[in-house]
């Protein structure tokens, strides 16, 4: 049997034991898949899915620019910079470990209720990741191939090009690919304690009004989302980043 | 007419001197072995003189164009062979040209981590003279190959250097290839290493027959026998 063919009865296996256990269960708590289908059709049609479903991704996005810049940027430097890896690798180690709703709090505490503390408290929860996995990317960089670049006289843009960032990519990707599937997840967090729009506050809001369909509509939708960027755009790259490692 | 000029007096690692007082010229298109025992500093001598290790006493003077052939190949991982040859400044057409030249036509496509150590040699020989060197730098070339590899290697570069385009610095430990190849033969012994012999041979090596080689590679066979005694005093 072809992967493709194990995935798609994988996937509709998944869908019938959750048709059948809401059949069983026949509860509000537990709708069907053609419930949640009907209302998030509902939803598509009044505007408010793709309205609450853009603010989100929109959050996604400038946090995970703000988290991918910062965090390059430090892991570069720690990478390189042995020094200054030493004195502030307990700082790291410290803001890995500081959970996430703790972060959200701070930023909501000090920056207040607004979408710029919003967006700063995801970012910050994932930079400590981006900056050690590019720190990692740039311990591994290989002097030998410096000494090419040396030999031969490479400009420093060249050199960057063709030897750092081939050998940084792999990390880069690595970082992109766990970085969206963090990010994501905050954000909805982020939504629920201080915003008034986006899917996390939709989620909320029908908690309080126990509309078990709609909280599933909303979260499917954004899965969906996010899981087709991630095997559009991420995963594509990354096998293009690791290409040349892998056996033929 | 002198091409390349190296005079260092002092190399340290940290605190432990590797390398002292060599001073010694090349003269334009002949070909000069770098011999010695193993781990005496023949290779940081190599990277000095390529410009790979500003760390040094002293002063390196050599033409702007110089290629170098790794004792680890260093072809960039994620090229294919061809790429490889052409990132030092040369186009696709030339780069397959030199393939050609030694002796790999049909590996352009072939990815480095495809090669065997041999064929891997060959294409950084190709790279090395894409920039059409002046100065061509040969770390141990035919180490670790096997016999007909390193037979084909040899030949290449003997061609190379008969050819006399290029002034050639070649690190070995095979007496019999420093007979085949060079015109001259500097000795490296002690510790620190230094310059312990400089010997031109008569007969061009495209001229030797197989006496002159054998008569050659004894007599840098004895030199190096005593080098090898005279470092193991001094290091102990």
């Amino acid at each position: 049997m072809s992967r493709w063919a194990t995935s798609a009865i994988s996937f509709v296996s998944l869908i019938a034991i959750w048709a059948i256990a809401a059949e069983a269960a026949s509860s509000r708590y537990l709708p069907g898949p053609a419930a949640v289908l009907r209302v998030t059709l509902k939803e598509a049609a009044s505007g408010a899915l793709f309205h609450h479903l853009g603010i989100t991704l929109l959050r996604v996005l400038a946090s995970f620019v703000i988290a991918m810049g910062i965090g390059i940027l430090i892991g570069l430097i720690m990478g390189r910079r042995p020094k200054l890896d030493r004195f502030f690798d307990p700082w790291l180690i410290l803001l890995l470990n500081v959970p996430a709703l703790v972060v959200i709090v701070f930023c909501y505490l000090w920056i207040g209720i607004n979408e710029v503390a919003a967006v700063m408290a995801v970012a910050i929860n994932k930079i400590p990741n981006v900056a050690t996995t590019i720190r990692e990317g740039a311990r591994a960089l290989d002097p030998a191939l410096d000494d090419v670049a040396r030999v031969y006289r490479f400009s420093r843009l060249k050199r960057l090009k063709i030897i750092v960032w081939p050998q940084l990519e792999p990390f880069l990707a690595a970082s992109v690919r766990t970085g969206l599937a963090l990010i994501w997840k905050i954000v909805l967090v982020v939504e629920l304690l201080g915003r008034s729009n986006g899917v996390g506050f939709q989620i909320n809001l029908y908690f309080q009004l126990f509309d078990m369909a709609r909280i599933i509509a909303y979260s499917l939708s954004f899965m969906v989302v996010v899981m087709v960027i991630e095997s559009l755009v991420v995963k594509p790259w990354e096998r293009r980043a690791n290409a040349w490692r892998q056996n033929d | 007419m002198t091409d390349v000029e190296v005079q260092v007096a002092n190399k340290v690692f940290g605190a432990t001197p590797i390398l002292q007082d060599i001073r010694f010229t090349l003269e334009r298109g002949r070909t000069t072995a770098l011999l010695g025992p193993s781990g005496i500093g023949k290779t940081t001598l190599l990277r000095i003189i390529a410009g790979l290790d500003p760390q040094f006493e002293g002063s390196v003077a050599v033409p702007p164009r110089i290629g170098m052939v790794f004792q680890e190949p260093r072809l960039l991982p994620w090229f294919s062979t061809l790429r490889n040859i052409e990132i030092v400044g040369t186009t696709g057409e030339r780069a397959a040209a030199l393939l050609d030249q030694v002796g790999l036509p049909a590996a352009a496509s072939l990815y480095p981590r495809q090669l065997s150590l041999g064929m891997a040699r060959r294409v950084v020989l190709a790279r090395a003279l894409a920039i059409e060197p002046e100065l061509l730098i040969l770390d141990e070339p035919f180490a670790s190959l096997d016999p007909t590899a390193a037979d084909g290697l040899r030949r290449l570069v003997k061609d190379l250097c008969e050819q006399g385009n290029v002034t050639a610095l070649l690190v070995s430990h095979d007496s019999g290839d420093v007979a085949a190849i060079a015109d001259r033969a500097l000795i490296l012994s002690g510790r620190p290493a230094r310059l312990m012999r400089d010997v031109s041979f008569d007969v061009a090596p495209e001229q030797r027959c197989a006496g002159d080689l054998d008569a050659i590679a004894s007599q840098l066979r004895s030199i190096l026998a005593s080098a090898n005694e005279s470092g193991t005093e001094r290091f102990n």
